[in-house]
């Protein structure tokens, strides 16, 4: 086995660049003076935060080479909104593929060069595997190197889930073959909003746990290898300066068993208050875990969430301490505990593949050569979906897009790929509205204007 | 302990033998169980560094490599757990996590060809497993780790790492229609 991994992975190594990460990282620790790891507080370095926004699915051997190059996307926040302006591009397909009794059907498409949309569904042909909570798990879309997959909606009659999907940073995906495959579908909820309906501060009074606090060199003999993730924009603000204060996990054993209700896989094990954080021991259903996420909050009498920092430490036996800043207890008298979690319950594996090829719409490409000294752009494609650009050096996070009756148009959201090594990366700008190539007299990028005939 | 300590500096520790000896063991065993480059990454840089400060803790107790991977894979685990963080975005978040199976997507198939695809098959199946029948895999396998040793990482008994073991070999042999393993002794 470690001979077949090794040589299916041959390509992927930690390479200069994760190693002058690594190096450059211990070395900002030790300029901080640090020697332990409670002062290891410096991100990661080397990190795309957006990278694991709508992933692409494909080839290990190409997905490996693939994903070494981007270096960093946008959050594909368009695909969260249905492409009902752009149904007059989309293609009929419908090819299916059915494996144990459930149905993969694509029923339309539409391409340009880099980006692809496809509508889907999945429907049980034996039973009802299928329900309005039904999801993709693992998938694979030939093509873009960018991937979101929503939920369009659930025929409760057909027992038919709908989704959308779209995919960008591809490359000559018009008038070529495309296959999405899937091997595991999810069934289960969404991320949603839970109510214990306890009132924190009861829930609190009846707790007894003595918060000896032990030292973070102590807690850490005992529970190694644990650290403080930020959970929320508050405590990713507050997660260095909370292990600076050498603090840790307090809770450890299990003085109470609290469930979410409709959450199965979910116990509240224990609480306790301690300077200003509400720590939560959280314990889950091994067999269910690996499926779900979530977190533990707290709401307000009307059921919002109260805002406040998170953060949460995993430990070694499988269950989380979460530590939620309030700092005043009595405010918990008017709190309940809630919690943000999924649902899922069983995951279906299979072979569900479908390869089909798109005519695609018309693109535009111009020629460029703009050099601003920090950005140099080679080419712009235009197409119904946007203006992909193409160079070298600092993205512009915006475009501009001038028509001939004078409207200014400028794109809501991008996405890119790139090779982090030479700079080089490929954008693509869409707008609130599908652009008519006819139409467009110039676009703009960082300031300058390339006029098209 | 001796062997990893720069020559003439006893607090300094040899960074780069490190990276040599065991980076890419470390990054491609995340990668099979995080199916994620970047964080895979993340988490070897992350491995490094904690085990860079902490190594006056290390009390020889295990060998420098059993401990790298029990680090990494706490680390992994730990990034498994907070995956909801990369999921509040816009896009369903179920829909983020899945592995990158082989797909058939050439007619010809030579041996080499045929080869890699058993091997990548042979990948494939080893992601599809449930964590905890993977883990056992990846570090008795991959990183050749006894049982014992295994047991160790993982904070479970032997019996545990023996009965996971012979689990996933089940599963294994089940996806891939008789898997023909070398076999290790402890």
């Amino acid at each position: 086995m470690k001979n077949a991994i090794d040589q299916s992975l041959g390509r992927l190594q930690l390479d200069e660049r994760a190693r002058r990460n690594i190096t450059e990282r211990i070395q900002v620790l030790e300029s901080r003076g640090c020697e332990g790891v409670s002062c290891d507080t410096a991100p990661v370095i080397g990190r795309s935060p957006f990278l694991h926004f709508g992933r692409r699915k494909r080839s290990m051997r190409v997905l490996v080479a693939v994903l070494l190059l981007i270096f960093a996307l946008s959050a594909l926040c368009i695909a969260a909104e249905l492409p009902w302006k752009f149904m007059n591009f989309f293609e009929a397909v419908n090819e299916t593929s059915v494996y144990d009794g459930i149905e993969l059907k694509v029923t339309s498409a539409a391409a340009d060069d880099d980006t692809v949309m496809v509508f889907y569904t999945l429907r049980d042909l034996e039973g009802d595997r299928i329900s309005e909570a039904t999801s993709a798990y693992d998938y694979f879309l030939s093509g873009p190197t960018t991937i979101g997959n929503i939920r369009d909606g659930y025929d409760e009659k057909t027992k038919t889930a709908a989704f959308f999907l779209i995919g960008d940073n591809g490359s000559g995906l018009k008038g070529h073959k495309l296959t999405y495959a899937i091997s595991s579908i999810l069934d289960g909820s969404p991320m949603e909003l839970y109510n214990t309906q306890r009132n924190a501060g009861e829930l609190l009074a009846e707790q007894t746990a003595d918060l000896g606090r032990p030292s973070f060199r102590e807690y850490h003999a005992r529970q190694e290898d644990s650290f403080w993730n930020a959970q929320t924009q508050k405590g990713s603000n507050i997660k260095d300066s909370f292990e600076k204060e050498d603090r840790a996990a307090l809770l450890q054993d299990d003085r109470l068993e609290l469930k979410f209700p409709g959450v199965d896989w979910v116990t509240i094990t224990n609480m306790g208050y301690q300077d200003g954080w509400l720590h939560i021991r959280v314990c889950y259903d091994e067999s269910l875990v690996d499926l779900n996420y979530g977190y533990p909050c707290l709401t307000d009498s009307e059921g919002r969430e109260w805002d406040t920092a998170i953060l949460n430490s995993p430990l070694q036996d499988g269950s989380e301490e979460f530590i939620l800043q309030v700092a005043d207890v009595q405010a918990l008298d008017d709190l309940y505990l809630s919690g943000f979690y999924t649902n899922n319950k069983t995951l279906y594996q299979g072979e569900w593949k479908v390869t089909f090829e798109v005519t695609g719409v018309s693109t535009k490409t111009i020629p460029c050569s703009i050099e601003t000294g920090t950005l140099s752009v080679s080419k712009a494609v235009l197409s119904p979906f946007g203006v992909s650009i193409y160079g070298k050096g600092e993205r512009t996070e915006s475009i501009c897009v001038q028509l001939k009756d004078g409207t200014l148009l400028k794109s809501e959201s991008y996405s890119c790929s790139g090779d982090g090594e030479t700079g080089k990366f490929e954008c693509k700008y869409k707008f609130a509205e599908p652009l008519v190539l006819e139409e467009i007299q110039s676009i703009s990028i960082a300031g300058e204007q390339v006029d098209i005939p | 302990m001796e062997e990893y300590l720069t020559a003439g500096d006893e607090k300094k520790v040899d960074l780069e033998a490190w990276m040599n000896d065991y980076g890419t063991n470390l990054l491609r065993m995340c990668f099979l169980y995080l199916k994620d480059v970047q964080m895979a990454e993340d988490a070897v840089q992350e491995t490094m560094v904690n085990a860079y400060f902490k190594y006056e803790d290390f009390k020889n107790q295990a060998s420098v490599k059993t401990w790298l991977t029990r680090i990494a894979i706490n680390r992994c685990k730990d990034y498994r757990r907070s995956m909801w963080f990369r999921h509040v975005s816009c896009v369903e978040p179920a829909e983020l996590v899945g592995t990158e199976p082989q797909w058939d997507l050439g007619d010809e198939v030579s041996e080499e060809a045929e080869t890699n695809q058993k091997n990548m098959d042979l990948i494939k199946a080893v992601m599809k497993l449930p964590v905890k029948y993977r883990e056992v895999v990846l570090l008795y396998y991959y990183q050749e780790l006894s049982t014992k040793e295994t047991a160790g990482v993982l904070a479970v008994p032997e019996s545990t790492v023996s009965t996971r073991l012979r689990r996933a070999k089940q599963a294994l042999k089940k996806e891939l229609g008789g898997w023909q393993n070398d076999e290790k002794c402890d």
